[in-house]
């Protein structure tokens, strides 16, 4: 149990080293590179707004100083005001997280549900046409573009079939004090093709890792023994496989989950998903700069964040990295 | 007399190359495979690494996967043959009736299950215990074979014990359910010498008292000396000597056991160089080129060129019923466990056992 | 490996046949789009307003034929289409190029020097290919603007990493080769045993990887024009000119953005398939 305790200190002291690169990072970017009032302060700001803000961001102080008031300013959640909106930037992008998470939590789901099965059947079967058929899908998974594949659902499923609506977010209900749109059947509607959508690259990534683990794992000589103690293919397949793929699996959908978030500023775009990703695309088209700036802070935290969870989770879950009281003791003396 | 409990009958068994230039060819890796094994009784099946025995005891199991298949022959089971059983059949009898240990200790046990687990699936496929019951059964097991504390043992993950406590639990794990037949595959062979002893007397003794036949497949004459009732030696794919175990190492017929029980280091001249078998085990032939002269030849220093034409042929008949009344660690066998040798010029002895000759 | 035997290796596959005889056609049709397209799609003087939205088959004012339609402007698909592919591939392989160049000199420089310099160089490239591609992209835009010459950057910036780690990986395991040791011994100078000996040890497993950067810089600037951060609108590459057909989608005017889209797709399979055979072919763990 104290092992586990000094594992989590250590690696909560590791995201900590790396989200101060990280702002040192921003900040040299914002202030040292650019120029910060010309990216912070409104283009329409009158010159006492300007005096105001270069007091307020200590520009005529020390570099060092300007980094820590910066520093300090950032973890209050002051990162300005939007120049679009009048609001506060951080509240702005806070607001939307909840849509760019249920879109990207489905997708995950998605992939998982899809995948795992898709995979192990190719890997039971990876001379058989149908293994071959989910192997070439899976590499066109990886190698069409997001949007491309959007905009084929639009085609298909809206324009075409016109059984999906194309764009937006349906009606949302409050749970669990979150907005979402799985409350109802016509959010439901909504929320399919783009998560759908968000989903594929990680479908093709999950069946590649399963398909490829399965195969591996089918050589080895655990699934040997397992079938010479007589276990049903269920089990041998739902258990001694499956339990072994888990690991590698929940790290890379973990590690994956930053990258399904950063995607989901293309899919946002495509079908109007009122996320954070959208936001930041219009922010960009018209120069919202301290959108954007906040945008980058928030998706650096979460990117360390899910490292850090995906850390502990592997801990937590494989037997050989949990530290252990028990040593291996030597037998039959 | 009792009908043998296992009986395997000219078994064939090729390992399908695929060749980019050649097209695919059959490699013949089990030729004529012919020997049996009464119940309770203990079998070692030795020979170099690479002339067939795991894939014996992999046929038997029904275990070969592709490219590797049996074409032909027979594997009685209790009169039963088990090459005309469908998977589900066989899935009832692995594990329950005949149950298999395998080499490597540390890849045998999955990583991710604890011992509990992995032992009490073990009973539970074949008997409907309750999980109390499986439970104390297996700490049973697990006592049985010298591990101390089993109940904490029970709860540990594969990784927490060493190689020797893992191949003792993967033991238990194939004795569970008290099988009438264990194969064990080289269990002891990554596992230091003590180690090793204590495993093959606690294997040798769980086996005597729960009336399990055995069959040891090891590279270690000694070890399988100690250990076994009969032997059958293999090369190159088949049983080239077969026997009581007194009588093939005392008065080995087939020049291959010769040189195999002279290479063994144990009661070597300390300084002399240990003779060896000059050359290799040779790899299958393809199926087309199998049975063109004996495959030992080359490498026998015995070998005519009859040898290098014609094939010996498998043998049927006993070669020296005084081995019977020679031999008293031998004094129950039946028939089928004479001495008997694939060889066109099988060693032979003097009445004092001593010197050999060469028959003509 | 030589040339031929790359050519039989490939024949071995029709799939990669498949592939490389497809990037061969899009390759020429690329290069040969100004004789061969049926108008020069950003002459204005050429483009007439109203045979703007022109399905797939239907003749223009002047009497040419639309074989895919046209667009908003009244501008011929296929020409518009023939000339973006020449713009994504231009770009793609562009900045894969300079991407390479950079990569190749600070993933050997790594190798070479070891200690801090390859810790720095590493530690970079190790926070960068942390976060996707996409991202760095975006904020490089956001933050330097648009155009062609900093979309140019964005791609290098994003793609530079992924080489610097290949060339580092295979460098070091070649510097303990002997014949590096051989080289050493003969007191030949440094940059020459770089150059003449560590550098063509190092290009088999780059161009497998370029090739597949090829493909994933294409899909990355097509993205981009898309999200209305690429290219600007007097060079469309195919990533725009699919942006420019998304709000016709909806109406069912479907061409303007589905051909473009084909033969996007058909450049990065094509492309994608034959980096999966000559990763094969070079691949000495593969074989």
């Amino acid at each position: 149990m104290l092992g586990m305790l000094v594992l989590i200190a250590r690696r909560l002291g590791q995201s900590a080293l790396v989200l101060l690169v990280m702002s040192l990072l921003v900040f040299v970017g914002v202030f040292a590179i650019g120029d910060p009032l010309a990216i912070l302060v409104s283009p329409d700001a009158t010159p006492e707004e300007i005096a105001r803000s270069a007091r307020e961001l200590g520009l005529q102080q020390p570099l060092w100083q300007q980094y820590l008031l910066f520093l300090q300013q950032a973890l209050q959640g002051n990162l300005g005001r939007s120049f679009a909106h009048g609001e506060p930037a951080m509240a702005l992008i806070l607001e939307r997280l909840p849509a760019t998470l249920e879109l990207a939590i489905s997708a995950t789901v998605i992939a998982i549900v899809l995948g795992i099965p898709l995979g192990l059947w190719a890997g039971l079967r990876p001379r058989s046409l149908s293994g071959q058929s989910i192997m070439a899908g899976s590499i066109l998974g990886f190698s069409l573009p997001t949007f491309w594949v959007g905009l084929m659902l639009i085609m298909l499923f809206s324009v075409w079939l016109g059984w999906l609506p194309a764009s937006g977010r349906g009606p949302v209900q409050s749970v669990l004090g979150l907005p979402l749109s799985l409350g109802s059947s016509e959010g439901w509607r909504h929320l399919l093709l783009p998560a759908l959508n968000l989903a594929l690259f990680k479908l093709a990534l999950i069946i590649r890792l399963v398909r490829a683990g399965c195969i591996e794992a089918l050589r080895q000589d655990y699934v040997r023994f397992a079938r010479a103690k007589g276990l049903h293919p269920r089990r041998i397949i739902g258990v001694h496989v499956l339990k072994n793929l888990l690991l590698p699996l929940i790290t890379v959908i973990g590690l994956e989950f930053g990258s399904v978030i950063a995607f989901s500023i293309v899919t946002e775009t495509i079908f109007a998903w009122p996320g954070m990703g959208k936001l930041l695309i219009d922010s960009i088209n018209v120069l919202d700069r301290p959108v954007i700036v906040a945008y980058l802070c928030i998706i650096v935290l979460l990117f360390t964040l899910i490292n850090l969870l995906v850390d502990l989770l592997y801990v937590l879950l494989d037997p050989r990295l949990r530290p252990s009281t028990a040593t291996p003791q030597r037998a039959g003396t | 007399m009792n009908a043998p409990l296992l009986q395997v009958e000219q078994l064939d068994c090729v390992v399908r190359q695929a060749g980019v230039l050649t097209g695919d060819a059959d490699l013949a890796v089990l030729q004529q495979l012919d020997f049996s094994l009464q119940r309770g009784r203990i079998l070692g099946l030795v020979g170099e690494s690479g002339c067939g025995k795991s894939m014996t005891g992999n046929a038997i199991l029904g275990l070969l996967e592709p490219p590797a298949r049996i074409v032909r022959g027979r594997i009685l089971f209790d009169g039963v043959d088990l090459l005309q059983q469908d998977e589900a059949a066989l899935r009832g009898l692995r594990g329950d009736r005949i149950a298999m240990v395998f080499q490597d200790p540390m890849m045998t046990l999955n990583p991710v299950l604890r011992i509990d687990t992995q032992m009490i699936e073990a009973i539970q496929a074949h008997h409907p215990l309750p999980r109390k019951q499986a439970l104390a059964r297996a700490a049973t097991a697990l006592a049985q074979l010298g591990l101390h504390d089993p109940q904490q043992r029970l709860r540990e993950y594969p990784h927490q014990l060493s190689g020797g406590m893992r191949q003792r639990v993967a033991i238990a794990i194939a004795l569970l359910n008290q099988p009438a037949l264990l194969i064990a595959d080289e269990p002891t062979t990554a596992l230091d010498v003590t180690t090793q002893r204590q495993i093959v007397q606690q294997v040798q003794a769980l086996c005597r008292e729960q009336g399990s036949a055995l069959i040891w497949i090891s590279h270690d004459l000694a070890l399988v000396s100690s250990l076994a009732d009969e032997i059958c030696v293999m090369y190159a794919g088949r049983i080239v000597e077969r026997g009581p175990v007194q009588a093939v190492l005392q008065q080995p017929r087939h020049p291959y056991t010769r040189g195999l029980i002279d290479a063994a280091p144990a009661g070597h001249v300390p300084g002399q160089p240990l003779p060896q078998i000059p050359g290799n085990v040779p790899l299958p032939p393809p199926l087309s080129q199998a049975g063109r002269g004996c495959a030992f030849a080359p490498r026998c220093g015995y070998a005519s060129a009859r040898c290098g034409e014609t094939e010996p042929a498998p043998p049927e008949q006993a070669v020296s019923a005084t081995h019977r009344a020679t031999h008293p660690a031998t004094h129950h066998a039946t028939h089928r466990a004479t001495q008997r040798v694939r060889c066109h010029h099988p060693l032979v002895y003097s009445a004092d056992g001593a010197t050999e000759a060469i028959t003509p | 490996m030589s040339a031929r035997e790359l050519l039989r290796g490939f024949q071995r596959s029709h799939l990669a046949m498949a592939g490389l005889s497809l990037l061969a056609l899009l390759l020429l049709l690329a290069l040969a789009a100004g004789v061969i397209a049926p108008q020069n799609p950003y002459d204005l003087a050429q483009l007439d307003i109203t045979d703007g939205r022109l399905p797939p088959g239907e003749r223009l004012g002047s009497g040419a034929l639309a074989l895919l339609g046209t667009d908003d402007q009244g501008r011929d698909m296929l020409s518009a289409i023939l000339y973006g592919l020449r713009i994504s591939l231009l770009i793609g392989t562009g900045s894969t190029l300079l991407a390479l160049a950079i990569g190749l000199t600070l993933g050997i420089t790594a190798a070479w020097h070891g200690g801090w310099i390859d810790a720095l160089i590493m530690r970079v490239a190790d926070i960068q290919l942390s976060f996707p591609a996409i991202l760095i992209a975006l904020v490089l835009l956001a933050v330097f603007g648009q155009g062609s010459d900093k979309i140019l950057l964005a791609l290098v910036a994003v793609q530079w990493a992924y080489y610097a780690r290949t060339v580092r990986a295979t460098a070091l395991v070649e510097r303990g080769r002997e014949y590096i040791e051989a080289a050493r011994c003969l007191a030949l100078p440094g940059w020459r045993i770089l150059l003449w000996h560590l550098l063509p040890n190092c290009l088999p497993p780059l161009i497998v990887v370029a090739t597949v950067q090829v493909a994933s810089a294409i899909a990355l600037e097509a993205t981009l024009s898309f999200l209305g951060l690429g290219l600007p609108i007097t060079e469309p590459s195919l990533g725009l000119l699919i942006a420019n057909g998304f709000s016709y989608l909806l109406s069912g005017k479907y061409w303007i953005s589905l051909f473009p889209g084909l033969a996007l797709l058909l450049l990065i399979v094509s492309l994608n398939l034959v980096g999966d055979r000559l990763r094969d072919l070079l691949d000495p763990r593969l074989q």
